[in-house]
């Protein structure tokens, strides 16, 4: 022992504490969530009174990949084991030899864990079968949806029991003053959200039995936003926006095989969207129409069923708006697409072929049309 | 792949986590650094220690105690140097190889030692080997046996005589061995008695004494002296590493060949004149002029002794003598064997005088009896030739005797065996260093020095002690790296300094078996690579004790009980100086450790912030399909490509500034005149530069965990956000 570096054992020691200060930090955050009701506390805590501090964070970041649940049971069992192994064979050194296998356990947990997570990232996500429904039957229905939020200590309802049904390459607006819920509706039908109460049901499926990585799937897939603000990624310039949903679709062994159709689909739309000789471009040396051009072009990447748009003309003035419109009703008329859009402005709304109203958390219909139900 | 890609674009684009890099980059390099130097300083510190003293020591607290160490070494290493003046006797081809026959006129103590004692009716024989050395380099080990017969009493001198003979095979043409141009002499020779200890390589005894050191008229130094055994010192430690004109030799001896002394001496007369010129193409105002006047006077005293070596070679007048000998032997020698008679050839030459009259007289006659005469002539001629041709074995034998004095008296201004010193590089007044720490020689091999020793093995207590005198001719100098032993020590022939320090044997006249062993100081022993180090260095040691207690019961007269012997490994030994700096070392890799963790710190708050202010972004990110695990593993690769990049910069920046840690020391004291690496008080010239690659690898894990452990809570964060707040954001 004597000629064991004694520097590398003290480095390991220091390292053995600072992990001891993160994991009680984990330990504290996981009780912190566990707190605010997403889960129960024990499935958070479990995992952090693991002996091999740190392998808690590890196992819970494969716990929370379905697929790793057994090698996360294999870490727990192999942190446990080292420290019973290292408790009787060293029992003499125990407090230096402790250590290092502690850090051992540690780096293997993190091996162990994150080796099959960034394999199956690399590979890409797989979701279940769709089904799909009929063609005349309804795309997005919503049942008596209700949603409230806390605010400060008290309750806020938002959406007191909304229902409607939407079909296959309608345009339809949901219009409403602001405050209104109508983004909150829009983030539901988006599955980004989930009710308190009521289903929304999407090609004749239950939203509410699908699973994290199903809901992401479609999100990726079927549905495509268009956000007031825009939300482009600044660091990333205007193709690269365009490819982010055909990334979040496949892992990095599939990118490649996949890139140059990405890359090929993503220059149509932008050629179609008159955006051509803006394709190097970043955010933020584009104009506003420019940018939700592009948000509209993201969104239409992987083609998708519905196309949600939240105050698209919110931030633009009313002759780029006008355009902006325009496109979504060429987009409509011309390839089918189905668009649910929210606005608290009634011109544009009326731009729609269907116009709901929201009010005080319910729908109600306003002039020529119906709730649909 | 979303992942991936953000990761990486944001690690280019995000300039705030530029700062994060920065920080893990600087305590990588800190902690690289002082690892390094800590640990360069500690290899050093073992590295000093084994060629100082090998790997374990055998000392008693007196200089002169040790006795019987050659016995005791064959107990370590089952061979026993035969201490006696062998004299090459008869050398006989045997093939391609040679038989040799050595005679010796062995010493009692050294018999009764191998044969097992005083007093034996039978010859013993032990297998033994011999190194002989030519011209300054080992020729070859010859292998055979050694035998001793019993004792005779030379009734004359009433001395008590034995003989030794070794007789073996060498592996070199016999011509080679009797060259009587370049003779060879026998180094050493050593008798195989056992097995020796498993764990030991190799073990030789030093003599170590404190004496003032002469040159010239007024030059006065009180140094350590070392008396060494050539080449056996080679094999224990790594003294040969350090020499000067012999670097690196294993056969290293106190007697390197002249024109290798000459070549070092006037390479390092140009190199001194290099300096100089350096020196003096630098503008006059940044000229150092006491440098200056050390390179001249250096660099006379260089001259004159590369002349003077040069001249020794070539003109002196023995050497001229020793040409013309040479080459009367070499003439001599080429005729045709036979015996030259001088009063055949006397008569020959008379006969052809008085057939030249007849021929002379026959032609002023004209007389046809002239031809028979010349004929007759003719063939006397012929046969004068064939006496005076033929070789002279007594002048041949007058002619080796007189090479060999001639020899003998070069050799003996040359290659007085016992009067050599090797100096130690470094000693104040004798050489010194430039600002750019190069080492210039004012006394180079060659100089005559004395040396004043104190008798220390003198027995009784006498109020007037004499000292031994003896002018040495320096032969090498010798450079450990330890500046406390540069500076002060010089080395000496082991028979040298027994002799000076009247530590040899002594018997009494009348009764042999009373006797005073020689002495020595310590014993150094070298253990196989196997046992080098750790607990393995520790039971090396313990066998050694085991070996010791056993030996001296059989002999007590080894050491007197008084005094008794340590035995301990190099590391032990050092441990007084070792401990603190390894203590020194822990606590400051314990402080820079703790200063490190501020970097995770870091790490948390800036990746914080970068999530703080990346919330819509990832709500835009789930809004197209990112799942929450992906986001977090998005941002936990971030932490690590953080890590990565930093440990990158800084085991490069730091492994920089270790490998030209000693550039950069020079041009800080030339800047600041603050020099920090003080040699006294740090033991070595040079602050250690190298850097252990596993220790390197340990600090990069390190640091890219650290990146993951300060990204983890912000990713964690990231991922556990709900996508509709996160895109509601602002």
């Amino acid at each position: 022992m004597s000629d064991v570096n004694p520097t590398l054992l003290l480095m390991l020691a220091l390292f053995a504490l600072a992990a001891l200060i993160v994991w009680g930090l984990a330990i504290y955050v996981a009780g912190g969530l566990a707190r605010r009701g997403r889960r129960p506390l024990w499935r958070w805590v479990l995992p952090a009174i693991l002996p091999g501090p740190f392998l808690a964070g590890a196992a819970y970041l494969a716990r929370c990949y379905r697929r790793c649940v057994i090698f996360w049971t294999l870490a727990q069992a192999a942190s446990i084991a080292g420290v019973i192994a290292a408790a009787v064979i060293f029992l003499p050194g125990v407090l230096g030899i402790y250590v290092a296998l502690d850090l051992l356990l540690l780096l293997a947990g993190l091996v162990v864990a994150f080796v099959p997570v960034l394999v199956l990232a690399a590979l890409g996500p797989r979701p279940g079968p769709r089904v799909e429904a009929a063609r005349d039957e309804p795309l997005i229905q919503a049942h008596g949806l209700h949603k409230s939020y806390n605010l400060g200590g008290r309750r806020l309802r938002v959406l007191r029991g909304v229902s409607l049904s939407i079909r296959r390459g309608e345009f339809v607006a949901v219009f409403g003053a602001s405050g209104s819920g109508k983004s909150t509706l829009l983030h539901l039908l988006g599955l980004l959200d989930t009710a308190d109460a009521g289903a929304v049901v999407l090609d004749g499926a239950d939203t509410a039995t699908f699973r994290p990585a199903e809901r992401n799937h479609i999100r990726c897939q079927e549905i495509g936003f268009v956000l007031q603000f825009y939300h482009l990624l600044p660091e990333l310039n205007v193709l690269e926006n365009m490819l982010l949903p055909a990334m979040t679709s496949v892992g990095a062994w599939r990118w490649c095989g996949s890139r140059r159709a990405a890359r090929q689909r993503a220059r149509e739309i932008l050629a179609k969207l008159g955006l051509a000789d803006r394709v190097t471009h970043r955010p933020r040396q584009l104009s506003g129409g420019e940018q939700q051009r592009v948000a509209i072009a993201r969104a239409l990447m992987n083609s998708p069923k519905i196309l949600l748009a939240d105050e698209p003309t919110g931030n633009l003035d009313s002759r780029t708006g006008g355009q902006i419109m325009k496109l979504l009703k060429q987009l409509n008329q011309e390839t089918e697409q189905t668009i649910i859009m929210v606005t608290h402005d009634q011109a544009v709304a009326h731009m729609a072929t269907r116009m709901l109203h929201l009010r005080d958390g319910k729908l109600v219909a306003a002039g020529r049309d119906s709730l649909g139900e | 792949m979303y992942k991936l890609f953000l990761c990486l674009r944001y690690l280019q684009r995000r300039y705030l986590a530029l700062i994060a890099v920065a920080a893990v980059a600087l305590c990588v390099a800190m902690v690289l650094i002082v690892v390094s130097v800590y640990d360069g300083f500690l290899s050093k510190v073992e590295r000093a220690a084994k060629g100082l003293f090998g790997d374990i020591i055998v000392e008693a607290s007196s200089l002169s105690a040790i006795g019987r160490y050659d016995e005791f070494i064959a107990e370590l290493t089952g061979e026993c140097r035969v201490d006696a003046d062998f004299r090459l006797t008869e050398v006989k081809p045997a093939g391609d190889d040679s038989a040799l026959v050595f005679l010796a006129a062995g010493r009692p103590h050294h018999a009764e030692a191998l044969a097992g004692k005083l007093d034996f009716e039978k010859a013993v024989t032990h297998p033994a080997r011999g190194l002989l050395y030519k011209g300054g380099r080992l020729l070859g080990e010859v292998h055979g046996q050694l035998v001793i017969s019993p004792a005779r009493r030379n009734p004359e001198t009433d001395e008590l005589k034995y003989g030794l003979r070794l007789s073996g095979k060498l592996s070199k043409p016999a011509a080679e061995l009797t060259d009587p141009a370049d003779p060879v002499h026998l180094q050493a020779v050593y008798a195989r008695l056992g097995e020796g200890l498993d764990q030991v390589e190799s073990a030789t005894p030093v003599i170590f004494a404190y004496s003032l050191l002469r040159v010239g008229e007024d030059f006065t130094k009180d140094v350590q002296v070392y008396g060494v055994r050539l080449p056996e010192r080679a094999a224990v430690t790594d003294f040969e590493a350090g020499l000067f004109v012999q670097p690196g030799w294993a056969d290293a001896s106190f007697n390197p060949p002249p024109e290798e002394v000459i070549k070092q001496a006037s390479g390092h007369l140009k190199e001194v004149r290099k300096i100089r010129a350096r020196e003096e193409a630098k503008p006059a105002k940044d000229q150092d002029r006491d440098l200056l006047d050390r390179l001249e006077s250096a660099e006379a005293n260089l001259n004159a002794m590369v002349a003077r070596l040069r001249s020794l070679r070539e003109l002196h007048p023995w050497q001229r003598r020793l040409t013309v000998l040479r080459g009367q032997l070499r003439a001599e020698q080429a005729g045709p064997t036979g015996q030259s008679d001088a009063g055949r050839i006397q008569a020959l030459k008379e006969q052809i005088a008085i057939l030249d009259e007849f021929v002379k007289n026959a032609l002023e006659d004209n007389s046809s009896s002239g031809i028979p005469i010349r004929k007759m002539r003719m063939e006397l001629l012929k046969e004068l030739r064939l006496a005076a041709d033929q070789r002279d074995q007594g002048k041949i034998d007058r002619l080796k005797d007189d090479i060999q004095g001639a020899r003998g008296r070069l050799y003996g201004l040359y290659h007085g065996r016992d009067r050599r010193m090797i100096l130690g590089l470094g000693i104040p007044g004798l050489s010194f260093r430039t600002p750019k720490a190069e080492s210039v020689r004012r006394v180079c091999p060659g100089w005559e020095v004395a040396l004043v020793v104190a008798p220390i093995g003198q027995e009784g207590l006498s109020t007037t002690i004499t000292p031994n005198v003896r002018s040495f001719i320096v032969a090498d100098d010798a450079k450990t790296d330890v500046y406390s032993i540069d500076s002060a020590t010089v080395y000496v022939p082991f028979a040298a300094l027994q002799e000076l320090t009247d530590m040899t044997e002594r018997r009494d006249i009348d009764d042999p078996r009373k006797v005073t062993p020689a002495r020595c100081s310590q014993i150094h022993v070298k253990v196989k690579d196997a046992f080098a180090s750790g607990r393995k260095l520790i039971d090396a040691r313990k066998a050694v004790q085991a070996a010791w207690r056993k030996f001296h019961r059989v002999h007590p007269e080894a050491v007197d009980a008084r005094w008794p012997i340590i035995i301990h490994t190099w590391r032990e030994r050092l441990s007084k100086f070792i401990g603190p700096v390894q203590k020194q070392r822990t606590l400051v890799t314990i402080m820079f450790g703790i200063i490190s963790f501020v970097s995770v710190l870091l790490i948390f708050a800036i990746f914080y912030m970068i999530v703080m202010q990346k919330i819509r972004d990832i709500g835009v990110v789930r809004a197209v399909g990112g799942s929450a695990p992906g986001i977090a593993q998005m941002f936990l690769a971030y932490g690590a490509a953080t890590g990565v990049a930093g440990s990158i910069l800084g085991l490069t920046g730091g492994y920089f500034f270790v490998r030209y840690i000693n550039e950069i020391e020079d041009w800080l004291a030339w800047w600041s005149g603050f020099r920090v690496w003080e040699r006294d008080v740090f033991l070595f010239d040079k602050i250690p530069n190298e850097v252990d690659p596993g220790v390197a690898l340990v600090i990069a894990v390190w640091a890219i965990a650290s990146g993951l452990v300060g990204a983890l809570i912000p990713a964690v964060r990231a991922s556990v956000m709900e996508p509709a707040e996160a895109i509601k954001y602002e």
